[in-house]
């Protein structure tokens, strides 16, 4: 065993000094070069490149990058630097490299999706340092919320959307569902979901027999799916994302809970779709933000060149950012400007867009954009005319906070910038 | 000190005053790590909660208290080593990997506290609304919000420990720790009871992680329950080994290269997909343990020996010419 | 929620789930007990054994491919084993075991970040072969019977391993080096050879856990060894390093612990294991079935 011993003066100046000549040679290599030239604009992505979302982080990229290659990296007037940076889906290093990112390189834009409790931290940092424009795709309600600020923008729907939208089109489908249990992410952005699906249950006078919380960490889920089994509920409310997504959908065909009970996820994404497979969806309903076999004009021409230059049928998450991208060429060429405090104005006043399912609407007074949601029935094997054609679309809703609601009573418009 | 001017000019070379800071703030657990680790021979899986405990306490009265800055960052290095007494307490009647494993779980039951209760930590959310501004002395009062400031503070804090520990080591106290790690027999049979000394050692290195932590919310202005899971002591214990686990110096060196590492390898857009550039940290972690000894502070102390051998041996070789 | 079915359910479930967890914490109890080591990278071979399992079925389209897989796999991560241990471990065996330790926290990041380049990080599929789909009545509930195979597969291979060690003469052998190294290798023991064995044994071991577990999960991906490692260390521990029966019984118990837990608090169902095995060792250090570790 080594000891610490004082002889080696030397050796704390050999190691330090060596220590010190690396960095330095390394700090000189990656200092930000030029300072972004002349009508150079810098779009940062701060996602979960390596984790458990890498996935989805991978599509949101995969976007954007196809949108800028087919503009040649520009944008309007400028030239675009296109830069990334991993959150680790940590807050904290997600926070940290956030910080750094707009201390050294100044974007114009921040983009993110993965992880409610990340886009939460950085939309605070954003508020305080009076940040880029930010554009999340986190599910949690108070992004655009009572803990959203004047920089945050969301396509995505947030859980309020989500639960009572796709919830709402289910139980209208299967009145006769009177008693349900429910399982949820033990996570931010489970308690989100339950709340907002609870609100729509209450509403039906629907008992909830029992609601569980699943730890993120988990690996196994039949514990909760041999309870709700015997547990006799009309329906299985499901509120799950990530792994347990795959393990939960799984588990729940694996475990004959079809048989008893009609069995319902809040939101699914392509993604996660794949994994679990079409014997396990089939007579399953869930809900997502997009579909990709949408007949509609922005739809039909995204898809095949998504698809042409990637491989495979894109999910919504890429659909999301590569419409976010479009509304930011549109404000960058109306208003000539790469200034935020100009181009947050102009963003609030889009009004009506032809977006990826269709018609859609910027909400100015909270930097939401409103669209329908949708709920899906998974298909049988059988009927499936090609290998990603999982889901049928059979409903959606359009359900949002209105102005002056609890958690809403504000007005983005009259922050200043 | 030459090491405080080396690292007083550590924040010009890296690109980012933030990450130096930062290297110096996760330098304290490492510091705690090794500490207990090289001069007592215990290894502790804890110290990520610790550290959590002192950034939630820090940062709790600085988000919701109006309390002095310096009363938070002492709270935080209070409470941690209340926190730490109780744990080691229990984890002390053990030894080698039991020890380690004991850690661990309370490591992990900390974590667990923190994300159930909700009302008071913040849940998964975590904690906000920390700010940043100036500490206050009397009349006079020193802005921490610029990144120099602040980074001269953690710096004045983080030599403050070293010195600290390094007298304690050379002290009796910390000879009696030494001999405790070598032979705990013999201590024993000379008279010293190593339960007390180990959890002493045990409460003031979790105090130097407290410290770290309570650093970590200013410096963050966020603090959210993964400092507290058991991936954090992980990332603690790389560092340390990485650095070097028997001198003291290791704790910035593996905390610095680490930090600086994962950075720089973050910067490049192709190594983006999938996270290709925590494969590559992944390679360099096992060339630098099969290759290097003793962490890259043990590499470096046989390269300045080697070299010592060189100039000695031809200095001989002039000396005994005719 | 309190019905007889659904708690004994959920007992089944327990022990089904231990099983799993059992198979990776024998391997993970063998190299310990063997090289001293704490294997980090043991989650990712359990990954990486699904993924082998996936490939060899894409590869091949015949009737039986799921267990020609399980096969190919087994015996692909018993090389995979072989080679970390061959080249990498071997270098740092005069040395203080932390140094395995960190290589095999690198080997961690290697093979996931790895298995994510090459395979993609979108979930790959995995499907129940046919023979085993559907569920089987167990007089007060209904268990699907895969999970009821892989409970019975899984103990098979455990006892397997047990016996292994226990009678047979190349046992014999490992069990003299775990022992005592120095003595074993007079007696013309090969130990470098048992280490290599054992370490591909453990490689093996977990692999096999990760196929049986890939048509439980929905989806294939790279990051999923992280968490299953923390469980099995806990088995490990709580059943003793180096015993296999212990590994065995420490999965059941915590997996039925669990199981339970989730009836009544379920946040709590992975923490509870936490505690659990906080518990045993301040009481039981060396484990259930552990021999006593010295000072």
């Amino acid at each position: 065993m080594a000891r610490y011993t004082r002889r080696t003066k030397g050796a704390l100046w050999a190691s330090v000094l060596a220590a010190a000549l690396t960095l330095g040679v390394f700090g000189l290599l990656t200092a930000p070069g030029a300072w972004a030239a002349d009508k150079e604009i810098v779009w940062a992505v701060v996602d979960d490149l390596s984790g458990p979302y890498s996935a989805t982080a991978d599509e949101c990229l995969r976007a954007q990058k196809l949108f800028f290659e087919e503009r040649d990296y520009k944008l309007g007037p400028f030239k675009v630097k296109f830069i990334t940076r991993d959150t680790e889906l940590k807050p904290a290093v997600g926070v940290r490299r956030l910080q750094e990112v707009i201390a050294e390189e100044k974007p114009v834009v921040v983009t993110s999706g993965c992880s409610s409790a990340v886009q939460l931290a950085m939309t605070d940092i954003i508020g305080k340092t009076r940040g880029p424009i930010f554009w999340t795709d986190g599910w949690d309600t108070r992004l655009t919320g009572d803990l959203g600020n004047r920089y945050t923008f969301r396509w995505a729907s947030p859980n309020y959307t989500i639960a009572r939208a796709s919830l709402s089109a289910f139980l209208d489908k299967f009145p006769d569902v009177k008693k349900v249990i429910c399982i949820m992410l033990d996570y931010a952005w489970g308690y989100d979901m339950y709340e907002n699906a609870k609100a729509v249950l209450d509403e039906r006078k629907i008992h909830v027999m029992k609601v569980s919380y699943i730890p993120v960490t988990a690996t196994d889920a039949s514990v909760f799916m041999t309870e709700a089994k015997q547990s006799g509920a009309d329906a299985y409310v499901m509120g799950l994302y990530g792994k347990l997504f795959g393990i939960g959908l799984r588990q729940a065909h694996e475990f004959g809970l079809k048989s008893v009970m009609k069995v319902f996820t809040t939101t699914g994404t392509l993604n996660m779709l794949r994994g679990v497979g079409c014997e396990a969806l089939e007579g399953m309903y869930l809900g997502d933000h997009w579909n990709h076999a949408a007949p509609n004009p922005w739809t039909q021409s995204f898809v095949p060149k998504y698809q042409q230059k990637w491989g495979v049928i894109p999910g919504d998450y890429a659909a999301k950012k590569y419409f976010e991208a479009q509304i930011m060429e549109r404000v960058i060429e109306q208003t000539g400007s790469a200034d935020p405090k100009v181009l947050i104005p102009a963003l609030e006043n889009l009004g009506e867009l032809e977006g990826p399912t269709g018609k859609e609407r910027m909400a100015g007074w909270y930097h939401q954009i409103e669209h329908n949601f949708l709920l899906l029935e998974g298909k049988a094997c059988k009927n499936m005319k090609y290998s990603d054609d999982y889901v049928s679309v059979i409903g959606g809703g359009m359900i949002y906070p209105k102005q002056g609601e609890k958690g809403f009573d504000f007005d983005r418009r009259k922050d200043p910038l | 000190m030459i090491l405080a001017v080396v690292l007083f000019f550590l924040q010009v070379i890296l690109p980012s005053k933030m990450m130096a800071a930062e290297i110096l703030i996760m330098a304290l657990p490492t510091l705690a790590f090794i500490f207990l680790f090289g001069y007592t021979g215990q290894l502790n899986f804890g110290t990520g909660s610790l550290f959590a405990v002192g950034a939630y306490t820090a940062g709790i009265l600085l988000a919701r208290t109006d309390v002095h800055v310096l009363v938070t960052i002492l709270a935080g290095v209070f409470l941690t080593g209340v926190i730490s007494g109780i744990v080691g307490f229990f984890c002390i009647r053990q030894v080698g990997l039991i020890f380690a494993l004991l850690t661990l779980a309370f490591n992990q039951l900390i974590w667990f506290i923190i994300w159930q209760w909700r009302s008071f930590t913040g849940g998964p959310d975590g904690i906000w609304g920390i700010q940043r501004t100036a500490i206050h002395f009397g009349i006079f009062s020193y802005n921490i919000k610029p990144s120099f400031n602040f980074y001269i503070v953690v710096l004045i804090l983080f030599l403050l420990t070293f010195a600290f520990v390094r007298r304690l080591i050379e002290s009796p106290f910390g000879q009696v720790l030494q001999g405790m790690r070598d032979s705990e027999l013999r201590a024993t049979a000379i008279g010293y009871n190593p339960k007390t000394f180990k959890w002493m050692s045990f409460v003031i290195s979790g105090m130097i992680c407290g410290l770290g932590g309570s650093l970590f919310a200013l410096h963050q202005e966020y603090v959210g329950e993964h400092l507290a899971y058991w991936a954090t002591s992980g990332e603690v214990v790389m560092m340390a080994l990485l650095g070097g686990t028997f001198a003291l110096l290791g704790s910035v060196i593996g905390s610095g290269v680490f930090i600086f590492l994962s950075d720089l390898l973050n910067r490049f857009p192709s190594l983006a997909t999938a996270g290709g550039w925590l494969l590559i940290f992944g390679v360099i972690l096992i060339l630098v343990v099969m290759f290097v000894r003793g962490g890259l502070y043990g590499g470096a102390e046989a390269i300045y020996g080697w070299l010592k051998e060189r100039v000695e041996s031809s200095d001989k070789q002039t000396v005994t010419e005719p | 929620m309190f019905n007889l079915a659904a708690v004994l359910a959920q007992v089944f479930n327990g022990i089904q789930f231990g099983v799993l967890i059992a198979l990776l914490a024998t391997g993970l109890s063998l190299i310990f007990g063997m090289l001293g080591i704490i294997n980090f990278a043991h989650g990712s071979l359990y990954m990486l054994g699904a993924y082998f399992l996936w490939s060899v079925m894409q590869a091949i389209d015949v009737p039986g491919k799921f267990w020609i897989g399980l096969v190919v796999s087994f015996f692909l991560m018993g090389l995979v084993g072989l080679l970390i241990e061959r080249f990498l471990l071997r270098r740092t065996y005069g040395q203080p075991e932390v140094y395995a330790i960190l290589i095999t926290f690198g080997l961690l990041l290697v093979i996931q970040q790895g298995v994510g380049l090459t395979y993609g990080t979108i979930p790959l599929p995995l499907s129940i072969p046919a023979i085993l789909k559907g569920e089987v009545s167990l007089g007060l509930f209904k268990y699907p019977l895969y999970y009821l195979f892989t409970m019975i597969l899984g103990l098979a291979v455990i006892f397997t391993v047990w016996f292994f060690i226990e009678r047979s003469a190349l046992g014999a052998m490992i069990r003299a080096c775990a022992e005592d190294p120095e003595t074993a290798s007079t007696l013309g023991i090969k130990t470098r050879n048992v280490y290599t064995l054992t370490f591909a044994l453990g490689a093996a071991l977990a692999g096999l856990g990760g196929s049986l577990h890939a048509p439980m999960i929905g989806g294939l991906q790279h990051t999923q060894g992280g968490e299953i490692l923390l469980i099995s260390f806990i088995v490990v521990v709580v059943g003793g390093m180096g015993s296999v029966r212990g590994a065995l019984l420490a999965g059941i118990l915590m997996g039925v612990i669990r199981g339970l837990a989730g009836l009544f608090w379920a946040p709590a169902s992975e923490f509870v294991l936490f505690v659990a095995m906080g518990l045993i060792l301040l009481f039981r250090p060396q484990g259930l079935l552990g021999r006593k570790i010295s000072g």
